[in-house]
């Protein structure tokens, strides 16, 4: 029943009112453009101490973890540097977002984040991929990341039967599961990338992977002497925690009920008015308090994330009214929902993906080019 | 060049290099990656860096009216600097930070802190935050001393200097350096002012103590129209001061008109002898170009592609530089995934989708939604 509603909600908007979307959301990045100035400056450079009081005093706490106060604490502000670092700081700045400040420490083209997968192939499958070819199936390499079936246009295969026991290993293993994610091993198995490409490709993501491990699992324990153990089972834990959330995080984008899958969609041919469409149909928002907004590195706010990916992420809770105002005018649905609603969405998405179109339909609405 | 040591207590200050070492070490590099031990270190010491040049302003003095001279202390990573060398200067102003090449007026002999001596312009943005905003304490970032208005010839040579305006600044560094070295050569210093003169009783003083120095300047205030336009550079005017001039070798800084005239009179009088110059461009906050203009034609550099095209208002630098040939980096060719950002060294471009008019400073842009406004230099 909810598909069909949905059939019926899918935007049919004229090449005016389309043009006329366009220019509503254009003038929108235009006035965020020209009130651009100090307090975003302050907010990401107070972000940025912050992250860092919170990640050394964790660290130093984790020295202390044989006392499991000491460890809790530490493990809670590790985790919380992290998660700060690689969503509100790391992923906004390699999307170029406070590249007007100029700073060389916050520039978006040299930013090499604290997590496992290098910046340089993050920026090329993530800011380029991802977001000009969002929720186009079999272009999109973020749909499914070559792993998992969140399509009903992607054919369904006995090994997809796997795919809950294969999200929840990514869940876990996230930070790599990303790193290992532009190398393309799909493309590898289906013969059209050489083995050799691969082995290029791989290196600077092996070099990242192991600097990441060293630190967190080897370095840091060898220099807590008796606290190896404790330091060393307190970074798994951070890290298990931050790949959880940003798992979370990221599934709530593009993989909630009522997202819309693309199917033969031409990029080069598209106007900008119906990239915007194709990007709010495409992704998904979830609501929550301030904090949570912060610690989603305001990707709880996809659908002003995907229009402005290069607008400082803290303006977006600011416009999300203004965009959703131009959605509602022009008859497109503005998909948002709680955070637990929003992800039980994506988790079901899961779930359906894994059985035989015959057993199921997915929500999903393989739609032609608009 | 030493840096002062401030308030540290002396054993904290002898800790201060040996600490230095270790912050540098493969080991903390890789326990501090991939942010790098500078990131950290900043939470106690702010001046601190492994690599950077960063120093904090020990005075604010004023000099003129309009001209303000910095006292500097850089950290152990500035490496000193010649005489009439010049900086890159980067400070923060409302967030954003902004870089501006300045000469050095303090001279070697005079040891630590550095100075520099700034004269604001209308609409200079770092200019006008030295003259208003500068602090005492305020850390800012230098780049190593650089540039070529040096000189390294016998001691026996006979200098003039010519300078306008703030150009005073990295001849006054040469001429205290000079005469601290023992210069024997003659140091002749003409300097056209239009208002107050920089270091004035400094250089008349100089001038009183050595006998091989002369100071003369020329102020252009309170002239009438043609007084004012014989307060300009000549050769009747400079033979008039310095009848031989021709055995000299000069060092010319001000603004272009300046520098274009003592570079033709030294061209068809005295081609034997060198000319060492320094120029100084004023980069004003942009729209100036704005108004587009669709018959004119820019040239465009990329260095990387080693190549300087022919182009345009009308299209974006990624389509020009693809007709010509050339192939940088892009991706999404609509602005949104900034694969083709590249550093612009000068020149204005707008932007296609914003209209926005950037300023003719160093910055980063992307070639697929920015139009050149005027000739561009870029790292692409």
């Amino acid at each position: 029943m909810q598909t069909q509603a949905h059939r019926q909600h899918e935007p049919k908007l004229s090449a005016e009112q389309l043009a006329e979307l366009g220019a509503e959301l254009d003038a929108i990045r235009d006035r965020v453009l020209c009130e651009l100035g100090e307090q975003d400056a302050r907010y990401i450079r107070e972000l940025v101490a912050r992250a860092r009081l919170a990640e050394v005093s964790g660290r130093a706490l984790l020295f202390a973890g044989v006392l499991p106060p000491a460890w809790l604490l530490g493990v809670g502000l590790l985790s919380l540097s992290k998660v700060l670092e690689n969503m509100e700081i790391g992923h906004n700045v390699l999307h170029g977002q406070y590249d007007w400040l100029r700073e060389p420490s916050l520039e978006g083209a040299s930013y090499e984040w604290d997590w496992a997968c290098p910046a340089d192939s993050w920026r090329h499958s993530h800011n380029y991929v991802h977001h000009t070819f969002t929720n186009i199936v079999g272009q999109d390499r973020d749909l499914g990341y070559g792993l998992l079936r969140m399509a009903e246009a992607q054919p369904w295969h006995p090994a997809y039967l796997l795919q809950p026991l294969l999200a929840a290993a990514q869940a876990l293993t996230f930070e790599w599961a990303v790193a290992v994610h532009d190398l393309e091993l799909d493309a590898v198995l289906a013969g059209t990338k050489s083995l050799r490409q691969l082995l290029d490709d791989a290196q600077p993501v092996v070099r990242k992977v192991l600097a990441q491990g060293l630190k967190d699992y080897v370095y840091f324990p060898l220099l807590g002497g008796p606290a190896a153990p404790a330091i060393f089972a307190g970074n798994l834990s951070a890290n298990l925690l931050r790949n959880v959330w940003a798992f979370s995080v990221i599934f709530c984008g593009h993989f909630p009920d009522g997202v819309q899958m693309f199917e033969g969609v031409d990029q080069r041919t598209e106007s900008r008015a119906a990239w915007y469409l194709r990007q709010i149909r495409g992704s998904a928002n979830c609501e929550g308090p301030g904090w949570f907004h912060v610690l989603s590195g305001h990707l709880s706010h996809q659908i002003e994330h995907h229009l402005y990916p290069d607008l400082p992420a803290s303006r977006y809770p600011q416009i999300a009214a203004q965009v959703k105002a131009a959605c509602e005018k022009h008859g497109v649905p503005y998909n948002t929902g709680s955070f637990p609603k929003q992800l039980a969405g994506a988790l079901r998405r899961v779930l359906r993906g894994a059985l035989p179109p015959a057993l199921t339909r997915l929500r999903t609405q393989a739609a032609a080019s608009g | 060049m030493t840096t002062t040591r401030s308030a540290l207590p002396s054993a904290l200050a002898a800790l201060r290099r040996p600490a230095g070492a270790l912050l540098r070490t493969r080991l903390v590099a890789s326990l501090t990656a991939p942010r790098g031990v500078d990131h950290y270190v900043q939470l106690l010491a702010p001046t601190w860096s492994s690599s950077q040049i960063r120093a904090r302003i020990v005075s604010v003095d004023r000099e003129t009216e309009d001209t303000v001279s910095l006292r500097l202390t850089p950290n152990d990573n500035w490496l000193g600097f010649q005489a009439g060398q010049h900086l890159h200067l980067s400070v923060t102003i409302d967030g954003v930070r902004h870089t501006r090449t300045f000469s050095i007026s303090s001279a070697p002999c005079e040891g630590s802190p550095l100075r520099l001596t700034i004269r604001a312009f209308p609409g200079g943005r770092v200019s006008n935050w030295a003259l208003r905003d500068a602090r005492v304490g305020d850390v800012v970032e230098l780049s190593a001393a650089q540039g070529q208005f040096v000189w390294r010839g016998p001691a026996s040579t006979d200098l003039l200097f010519v300078s306008g305006g703030s150009g005073l600044t990295p001849i006054r560094s040469l001429v205290q350096q000079l005469l601290h070295d023992g210069h024997a050569g003659q140091l002749t210093c003409l300097h056209y002012a239009r208002g107050e003169v920089l270091f004035h009783s400094e250089l008349d003083a100089l001038g009183r103590a050595f006998r091989n120095f002369r100071f003369v300047p020329r102020l252009r205030a309170g002239l009438t129209a043609p007084a004012a336009a014989a307060a300009r550079f000549s050769l009747d005017e400079l033979s008039a001061v310095h009848p031989a001039w021709q055995q000299s070798e000069v060092f010319v800084c001000g603004p272009s008109s300046l520098e274009h005239s003592v570079r033709d009179a030294w061209a068809t009088a005295a081609p034997a002898t060198q000319l060492h110059s320094e120029h100084f461009r004023q980069v004003a906050s942009g729209l100036a170009a704005s108004g587009a203009d669709a018959a004119a034609r820019y040239q465009l550099v990329f260095e990387k592609s080693r190549a300087a095209i022919s182009g345009h208002g009308a299209a974006s630098l990624l389509e020009q530089a693809e007709a010509a040939g050339l192939r940088p980096a892009y991706g999404c060719r609509m602005g949104i995934c900034h694969t083709c950002k590249c550093r612009k060294r000068s020149g204005v471009v707008r932007n296609l989708i914003t209209g926005q008019v950037s300023d003719a400073a160093e910055g980063s842009i992307q070639l697929c939604v920015n139009a050149p406004l005027s000739d561009l230099t870029l790292d692409a």
